[in-house]
């Protein structure tokens, strides 16, 4: 069955479904980060006292983090360019530069993360660290899942490859701090567990699906590449949106 | 595709070199700001501007926001009309006279 207007633009709306889609989907994203700044604003309006970030934050892993962010942006445009040109090979190292870098921004942020937890750090610390950790938290959680779009573009095998990667690399990350914080605070065993029973087969699910399903990404670029294009070209949207936000949390909690 | 196509791309691909380049020095003088130690009021408005003319980059070159179809900017300025109501939320229910208070 032929989908209509994924290529061309639909006559009433000026614009490819997918395209009107994803922005729809953006502004239910404002809407998600939108409450949550909000609610930074009443908790530091409201509270008694309100911590210097930089004093409690790594400022310098921050910035790097911040410039990490903006060179993947400009490689996921980079990539999309290069469909534009129908340079494929150009394409691949472009995407695989952005997947990459998001996984240097994520491990970055497992040091930061784990350089707080050791220092007692927790998100039931004080306001600011609940606040922070959410944001930041949430704000991760939408980096992984840019990363394994971005990975799918590339075909089946490195597709599946980085996101395998990459979510073992999240099981290691979050497995350290659970098994010193089950040394320090007992009631920690139980998260350990639940890593174990829940986490771990949700992974090996997910890499099972990408192994069985087809990844099309490489016959569409044959038989339709403006598709592909367009296709990476709404990834693209959503990746930099995650840039945008991080742009703004950067000075909100490390800076002010 | 046309040649004429191609070197529209070139063109794109300019400007997302120089957007990088002004994003890579509004972080530096984001974080140069910070260390002047300017006081709340200003340190908080400075930070913002910037972030905000860093924001308005991304979304303009790297999201084509520039040149974009009516339906689209209709979305969101539907979406930033709301998303200010929920950032002044807190102000507008007053909650001065609740929150705070036993602190």
């Amino acid at each position: 069955m032929e989908i209509p207007y994924v290529v061309e633009a639909r006559p009433d709306t000026g614009l490819n479904n997918g395209k009107l889609g994803i922005w729809l989907f953006l502004a239910s994203e404002v809407m998600l980060f939108g409450a949550l700044f909000a609610t930074y604003i009443m908790l530091r309006v409201g509270g008694s006292t309100w911590p210097a970030g930089a004093e409690i934050l790594d400022v310098p892993k921050a910035t790097l983090n911040t410039m990490v962010l903006i060179t993947s942006s400009v490689t996921m445009v980079m990539a999309w360019a290069s469909l534009m040109r129908r340079n494929l090979g150009q394409f691949r190292l472009f995407m695989s530069a952005t997947v990459l870098l998001g996984f240097a921004f994520m491990v970055i942020k497992y040091f930061e993360y784990t350089h707080k937890f050791h220092h007692d750090l927790f998100p039931s610390t004080s306001t600011f660290l609940a606040i922070y950790f959410t944001m930041t938290g949430l704000h991760g959680l939408h980096v992984f899942g840019g990363m394994c779009i971005n990975a799918y573009f590339l075909g089946k095998a490195p597709g599946t490859l980085l996101t395998t990667a990459g979510l073992a690399a999240v099981y290691l990350a979050l497995l350290g701090p659970l098994r010193w914080a089950a040394a320090e605070y007992p009631g920690f065993l139980a998260g350990l567990c639940w890593l174990l029973i829940v986490a771990l087969p949700i992974g090996i699910l997910i890499t099972a699906w990408l192994l069985w399903t087809k990844n099309n990404s490489m016959e569409i670029w044959r038989t339709n590449p403006q598709l592909l294009t367009n296709r990476v070209e709404h990834a693209g949207l959503f990746w930099h949106f995650v840039d945008l936000v991080w742009i703004f949390l950067f000075p909100v909690f490390y800076l002010l | 595709m046309s040649d004429n196509h191609a070197a529209d791309i070139d063109k794109h691909v300019r400007t997302y070199i120089l957007v990088f380049v002004a994003l890579a020095v509004l972080t530096v003088v984001t974080v140069a700001v910070y260390y002047l130690h300017l006081g709340v009021v200003a340190s908080v408005a400075l930070a913002l501007f910037i972030a905000t003319i860093k924001g308005s980059l991304v979304a303009c070159f790297f999201m084509h926001l520039i040149s974009e179809k009516k339906l689209v900017y209709a979305v969101l300025i539907l979406t930033v009309a709301f998303f200010f109501v929920l950032l002044l939320l807190p102000v507008l229910t007053s909650f001065a006279d609740h929150i705070g208070v036993a602190g």
